[in-house]
């Protein structure tokens, strides 16, 4: 996929609010349209239950999508790039970029009847920030450094001294050192009260401000959800009821879809349409109008440990790239060739980047340039899951050709990732990110930070270490002139792709399925599916 | 029948503790950190700190298999580490959808099965025993989940006479159930064949015969109740096995079952909820046990006399 110029139109508004250093309110946009269109009961089916649905607990982007039924955050996105007031009435960054105002809608209210309070965006930061909560999310806040998050996590303060409220309507939050991208990290109101019943009440029926409430959630069997009687949000409500049955797999799904039983086929960010499936919905005259694709934040890529020989030797871990065909499979639409790490929907996605195209021949001659003596042996880990299995075999048949003899290793997805961290034992893994916003903070500073390598649970599982990366993150991450801010990016994404600690491999794109009569805005690069802003139309 | 009852109550208990042994260290031998199961790939040290010390992760094995003694001879079954669900809760809700399924299956099977083998001893070696020969041994071949998918497609999808799945009442339940009574019925069939004709070769039978009774009675009353006895056996434990989960069509009909919820565990590293599931079905098999041995005692006196 070329990278959209109209992505980089979209960008703007969010990067010029900080690089002007002007306290610049952006008007309320609901997402999905002004006009109501009620009315309804929308069915879905997923093989498993959300993890929970209290906002803290929740992991996968899969399970977003019920968030956004149940709760508002402060700011919202639209097509994952805008943002977009949505609790917050308005807000304002503050010169250096440090500080962050939102001022509430003053006629909120949770769904047992309760105002919401700028207190209750506060205990929701608080939650996150405390490792106690075992919160999913507590490292990507903490690379927001929040003033005083460290000693808040660590029990010396009760409270998050760079959280604060202004009222009942206002609440600041400040940084110890600038961030442009504060505003796209989710942020909703909890209801203390509520959260803190002894039970698991709030687990079970979690009580939130978003347009609609849990009804029923029968592990493993239903999850029904109907409207909050106090909804007061800025966007319209569609549906009078929504029903999720749990279980089963996606090609049962996909038939009770075909007749006319769900409204979507799939609900998840990885499977989209069955693969074996899709060429048959695409040729089917029924169904190829309303297959609908949107590319992801994400990208996948087989980590190569740079400490490991042979792969400690950057001829090695080049000649692998130049070895393998990214393009094999791309017909199907599912994903994008990577010729480095950002995804071509990312504003920062750099158009001139090379990467390493398919050439066998040079891929020999690096080898031949180490002196290593062929074959060389090496070892891939990889997941259970069907696309890992093909994407290691392709792998495999690829450097075989070149003169690399690869030993395939299957694992569980907690045993690939245990082993991954561990240095010096895992050769080359398959792997991948989910950014949480559209910047490559997320993804470039998680994963290549060299300084993060000796830490326990680190994510820089190549192990890769490049001081003037390293440097170059710091710079980039402080960074609030948009222009600028770009091109550091890119320079450091230009500096790993040289090194080559992965195999650059491919950026999914959600391919998805829905009934002539699911309208609406869908899908999104950021949170893939948006049931909040679609409605029934017969 | 008191002492033979005691006895197996013991040896009962044995296996239970035996099997609840073995699923423990087996699961702890499984590479991977539940931790990260739990709270996500992108969660922090700090967090997978966390989540050790409430589960008590680091404790050396045997220290975590004493507490989960404890905690089951309080008669506490854990709580899920993913879901924080009650794992006695969970199989509760599961169970009844695989009760409803198996129950419905047996029925469906057996009513199949136990004519069948009857005809094709009466009449051994006809084109009609060859034939249900023939069809016994492919039903015993299908591969269930193909099996299962292939009656999906054509005759819910296609057709349009069952539901596709999921369990909303026992009308979903009727397409499953006739999927495991085929994959069943051939062997059934074949276990009554065998046992018939070895029933009515006996001298009783003949006996029966030569004092004029009709051959309806001679079959059903006098060789049938006999004949029936190793096949209540290998009922009673397919029936407890099955109630342990029904993976495949479970999984293919999209129905709740302990199946389903025994293979989530496993992919999560659930260990309570693997330990719970594990323990639950070796209970029915154990239950089911005891069961047989009843019934024993009621289809042939001579066993409980014995006893």
């Amino acid at each position: 996929m070329k990278p959209a110029p109209a992505n980089l139109t979209r960008f703007r508004p969010w990067l010029l609010a900080v690089a002007s250093l002007a306290a610049m309110a952006f008007a309320s946009a609901p997402a999905a349209g002004d006009a109501l269109h009620p009315g309804g009961t929308f069915h879905l089916a997923r093989a498993d239950d959300p993890q929970s649905l209290d906002p803290v607990l929740q992991q996968l982007a899969d399970d977003f999508l019920f968030l956004s039924l149940l709760y508002l955050p402060l700011l919202d996105n639209t097509n994952g790039v805008d943002l977009v007031a949505c609790a917050a009435r308005d807000w304002n960054t503050s010169s250096d970029g440090r500080t962050f105002t939102f001022h509430l809608r003053p006629d909120l209210r949770f769904s047992n009847g309760r105002t919401v309070v700028a207190a209750d965006y506060a205990y929701f930061l608080e939650r996150e920030a405390d490792p106690r909560n075992a919160s999913p999310n507590f490292a990507l806040l903490g690379a927001y450094h929040i003033r005083g998050a460290a000693d808040f996590a660590a029990h010396r303060t009760k409270h998050l001294a760079g959280v604060h409220t202004d009222g009942t309507q206002t609440l600041v939050v400040e940084l110890d050192q600038p961030d442009p991208t504060f505003p796209f990290y989710y942020i909703f109101a909890l209801p203390q009260e509520e959260v803190e019943r002894p039970g698991d009440a709030f687990a079970r029926h979690p009580t939130g401000d978003g347009p609609y409430m849990v009804d029923e959630w029968t592990r493993g069997v239903r999850l029904v959800f109907k409207p909050n009687p106090f909804y007061t949000g800025p966007a319209p409500r569609h549906f009078d009821r929504i029903e999720i049955m749990i279980g089963g797999d996606e090609a049962t799904h996909l038939l009770m879809f075909e007749r006319g039983e769900l409204d979507l086929a799939n609900s998840t960010a990885i499977a989209s349409i069955p693969e074996p499936d899709q060429a048959r919905i695409l040729r089917d005259p029924r169904w190829k109008r309303y297959v609908e694709r949107s590319p992801l934040f994400a990208a996948h890529f087989a980590n190569l440990n740079t400490q490991m020989p042979p792969l400690d030797d950057r001829r090695v871990r080049q000649a692998i790239n130049y070895a393998v065909d990214k393009t094999r499979r791309a017909a199907s639409g599912r994903f994008t060739p990577a010729k480095g790490l950002i995804p071509p929907c990312m504003p920062a996605y750099n158009t001139n980047l090379a990467g390493y195209p398919f050439d066998p021949p040079k891929a020999r001659r690096l080898l031949a340039e180490t002196g290593l003596p062929l074959p060389l042996h090496l070892t891939l880990w990889y997941a259970t899951d069907q696309d890992s299995i093909m994407q290691a075999q392709e792998i495999q048949a690829d450097l075989h050709a070149v003169g690399i003899e690869l030993n395939l290793r299957q694992a569980s997805f907690s045993e690939l990732n245990d082993a991954a961290e561990i240095p010096g034992k895992v050769q080359m893994s398959l792997s991948g990110w989910f950014t949480s916003m559209p910047d490559p903070k997320d993804i470039l500073g998680s994963q290549f930070d060299g300084r993060t390598i000796t830490n326990a649970a680190t994510y820089n599982t190549s192990f890769y270490n490049n001081p003037e990366v390293n440097r170059l993150l710091d710079e980039a991450s402080r960074t609030l002139e948009p222009g600028r801010r770009l091109a550091l990016y890119r320079k450091i994404e230009e500096m790993i792709v040289g090194d080559a600690p992965c195999l650059f491999l491919k950026h999914p794109i959600l391919c998805e399925l829905r009934q002539p009569w699911l309208k609406g805005p869908l899908l999104e690069p950021l949170w893939p599916i948006r049931l909040d802003r679609v409605w029934i139309e017969r | 029948m008191l002492t033979r009852l005691l006895t197996r109550f013991w040896w009962s208990t044995v296996t239970l503790l035996g099997t609840a042994f073995l699923t423990f260290f087996l699961v702890n031998a499984v590479p991977g950190d539940v931790a990260k199961v739990i709270a996500g790939s992108k969660a922090s040290g700090e967090v997978l700190q966390e989540i050790h010390a409430k589960y008590h992760l680091d404790d050396p094995v045997l220290k975590r298999l004493g507490f989960y003694f404890i905690q089951l001879a309080h008669g506490d079954l854990g709580h899920s580490y993913v879901t924080d669900q009650a794992v006695a809760e969970a199989i509760r809700i599961r169970f009844p959808t695989t009760a409803a399924l198996t129950g419905l299956a047996v029925l469906m099977w057996v009513a199949l099965a136990v004519p069948l083998g009857v005809l094709t001893a009466r009449f051994r070696n006809s084109w009609f025993d060859r034939t249900i020969l023939v069809v016994a041994t492919v039903s015993l071949s299908l591969p269930s989940f193909w099996l299962a998918r292939v009656l999906q497609y054509w005759l819910a999808y296609k057709l349009g006479w069952f539901p596709v799945g999921f369990f909303r009442g026992l009308v979903d339940l009727l397409l499953p159930a006739a999927t495991l009574a085929l994959l069943m019925v051939g062997y059934y069939a074949r276990l009554v064949h065998t046992n018939m004709v070895e029933v009515l070769d006996s001298p009783y039978v003949r006996a029966a015969r030569a004092k004029g009774a009709s051959e309806t009675r001679v079959l059903f009353k006098h060789a049938l109740r006999n004949a029936l006895i190793p096949v209540i056996t290998m009922l009673g434990m397919d029936v407890a096995s099955l109630l342990g989960g029904v993976l495949f069509i479970e999984n293919v009909f999209a129905l709740p079952g302990i199946g389903n919820l025994a293979v989530q565990s496993v992919l999560n590293l659930d260990v309570p909820m693997i330990m719970g599931t594990v323990l639950f079905s070796a209970t029915l098999v154990v239950g089911a046990n005891w069961v047989v041995d009843l019934l024993y005692g009621w289809i042939d006196p001579r066993i409980k006399s014995a006893g």
